[in-house]
């Protein structure tokens, strides 16, 4: 399982996945797939500030990111793959990429038109809709915060 | 007799200001169990019991890390009702024991207590649509939610020593001999704790570890 | 650009003690992030009530932060204001911002500092030295890194303002924190032997106290749930004991 976690967070590279997860299951590469981000060098200077020294983190495209998964999975080194937004997500899951795959919500935040669903997750409905699609690619859909916490799946989630 | 009303109440403030200082205003780790209980036992006249309960659930609490919106105990109030109810009690093995069972769940119980204030200022937050939006507004809610985290503690230092001080006068005559058995199961827990913070240093960081306790030994060799 | 006068930065690290205290599970610690920007707010949006109203709107929006760093996203962020940068740019900027300084913020002071000092003053105890002692160990050692850097991190950011990663990417940080690792790993096995010396009355106590140092460098994290069944074991075995005798 080299993709040793996959997850949807907007704070990307932070606390939790740094010390949290990165504790646990001691990766050795970083991947954030986001388009925008992709193409903004500052803003990938500032992310990475908060790595430990001698982990990595590399900024793709989601287009890319469905090119080089299963790469990824093959690979023995150990990937974290940070999503930014469920819409991501779902770009990721077209064609059956995330097959079989595990994700984990960890932390999408209060916007305009979400709503609470777990106190670190909130979605809209098209959110949600997006989420089940993505399981429905097969897909095994998820939250849990930080490693000690309880595995919530889709199915137990209340509907936004 | 029952304690002076009036040290009580100091104890619930104190319990107060340090809850605030673990994460509201000021993060000065006054609100550690190391020092918390020892201002607690201070308060009543006795440091040094303070400062026993203290180290112990200081080493208890070294693995605990504040990472995100995760759940996880808190050690600021509890530490005072075990600080303060400790030195009320006087010492004692039995009072030690039950001291540590007690503040460690209390701990979990003032963890659980910030999960609905933090719902509640969700409700508090200024709304950029109220027209009273402005600098005024933002202030006043959030010297509001801070009141309400110094009123939280208060309530978690009183209530808890409600519980903790009746169940320690009662406890004696009922607690049993083996005083040894208890102290070697304190020592075996806090070196538990202490020793398990290798994990979160690194576990790559266990020469350093190693090198400590050979120390450690080399040390109380000598002396 | 207007210059920030030494008595707002006096406000602004002041204020900064308090950014957590309106913690909530929407905007995090947005609220709080207004809060210690007003001072600076106030020079710039004096007497023009929508345009204090739409600064304040950008800065009540979600934000988290390691309480102590967040003095370099508030510093970063005044001079920012203060040139007049577009709101979007702000925006992206502490959305970018905020997980690096939670992350470095946890492995600096919570995951080695915090606990390295703690354990400093609780290696003084178990010397023997008196209760004051223990606790001002822990209060100087600790605090000393906790004042430098909200001071430390307010000059940065007010210098570098959209910069600030140069400053950040310097080595300085994860080096402090290497350091402060190697130490806490250190004192924490000088910690456990002291801890099984001071608790044994006997060579058989010690060697089962001992064993406590092996099941918790087994447990790790897990430590917690393991000594309160162990109290609550001996706490109930001492009442049915007394009640059996």
């Amino acid at each position: 399982m080299p993709v040793a976690l996959l997850r949807v967070d907007e704070r990307l590279i932070h606390g939790q996945v740094v010390v949290g997860w990165g504790g646990h299951i001691h990766p050795d590469q970083i991947v954030v797939v986001d388009d925008a981000l992709a193409e903004s060098p500052w803003e990938q200077e500032l992310y990475v500030l908060g790595l430990p020294p001698g982990l990595e983190a590399d900024f793709v495209s989601v287009e890319d990111a469905r090119a080089q998964f299963e790469r990824w999975r093959d690979d023995p080194r150990r990937y974290i793959v940070l999503l930014r937004d469920v819409g991501s997500l779902r770009k990721l899951a077209e064609c059956g990429t995330l097959r079989g795959a595990e994700v984990n919500l960890g932390g999408v935040h209060h916007a305009a038109g979400r709503r609470h669903v777990l106190p670190y997750v909130f979605l809209s409905e098209g959110e949600w809709r997006e989420l089940e699609e993505v399981a429905d690619s097969g897909a095994e859909v998820s939250a849990r915060d930080v490693p000690g916490a309880p595995r919530v799946p889709l199915g137990d989630m209340k509907k936004p | 007799m029952p304690p002076d009303l009036l040290l009580i109440l100091a104890l619930v403030g104190l319990g107060g200001l340090v809850t605030i200082d673990s994460t509201s205003i000021g993060q000065l780790m006054i609100s550690r169990p190391i020092v918390a209980a020892t201002l607690g036992g201070a308060l009543v006249g006795s440091p040094t019991f303070g400062i026993y309960i203290g180290v112990v659930l200081e080493a208890f609490h070294l693995t605990v890390l504040p990472v995100g919106a995760a759940k996880y105990p808190e050690s600021a109030a509890p530490a005072v009702v075990g600080g303060g109810g400790y030195a009320l009690a006087g010492g004692g093995m039995a009072e030690l024991v039950t001291v540590l069972v007690f503040v460690l769940a209390w701990e979990w119980v003032s963890g659980e207590s910030v999960r609905p204030l933090r719902y509640l200022n969700i409700r508090l937050r200024p709304d950029p649509a109220d027209p009273r939006f402005g600098p005024g507004l933002v202030q006043r809610r959030h010297w509001l939610a801070i009141g309400l985290d110094l009123l939280r503690g208060m309530v978690i230092t009183g209530v808890g020593l409600a519980l903790l001080l009746p169940i320690l006068r009662f406890i004696r005559p009922y607690y049993g001999p083996a005083d040894w058995v208890a102290w070697m199961a304190i020592g075996a827990a806090a070196a538990a704790a202490l020793a398990a913070t290798i994990r979160m240093f690194g576990f790559e960081r266990l020469r350093y570890f190693l090198g400590g306790a050979a120390l450690g030994v080399v040390v109380l060799w000598i002396w | 650009m207007k210059r920030i006068s030494g008595r707002i930065r006096l406000a602004l690290f002041l204020r900064s003690f308090a950014v957590q205290g309106s913690w909530n599970y929407q905007t995090l610690i947005g609220t709080g992030f207004a809060y210690v920007l007003i001072p600076v707010l106030r020079v710039l949006y004096d007497g023009d009530r929508e345009a204090m109203r739409s600064a304040l709107r950008r800065h009540v929006e979600v934000f988290n932060s390691h309480p102590y760093l967040a003095t370099l996203a508030v510093g970063a962020v005044a001079r920012l204001e203060c040139e007049g940068a577009q709101e979007a740019l702000i925006r992206r900027f502490k959305n970018a911002l905020r997980g690096s300084l939670g992350s470095l913020g946890d492995q600096l002071v919570w995951a080695a500092w915090r606990p390295m000092s703690a354990l400093l003053a609780i290696v003084v105890l178990l010397f023997g030295a008196p209760w004051w002692a223990g606790l001002i160990v822990f209060l100087v050692v600790y605090n000393a890194l906790h004042l430098g850097l909200r001071s430390w991190g307010l000059q940065t950011g007010l210098r570098e303002g959209i910069d600030i990663g140069n400053a950040l990417r310097s080595p300085a940080i994860s080096r402090w924190a290497h350091w402060a690792s190697n130490t806490g790993a250190l004192l924490a096995g000088l910690a456990s032997v002291l801890a099984v010396s001071v608790f044994a009355t006997g060579p058989t106590e010690s060697g089962i106290t001992a064993l406590g140092i092996l099941a918790g460098v087994a447990l790790g994290y897990r430590v917690r749930s393991g000594i309160w069944v162990l109290l609550a074991l001996v706490w109930i075995g001492g009442i049915v004991a007394r009640m059996v005798v």
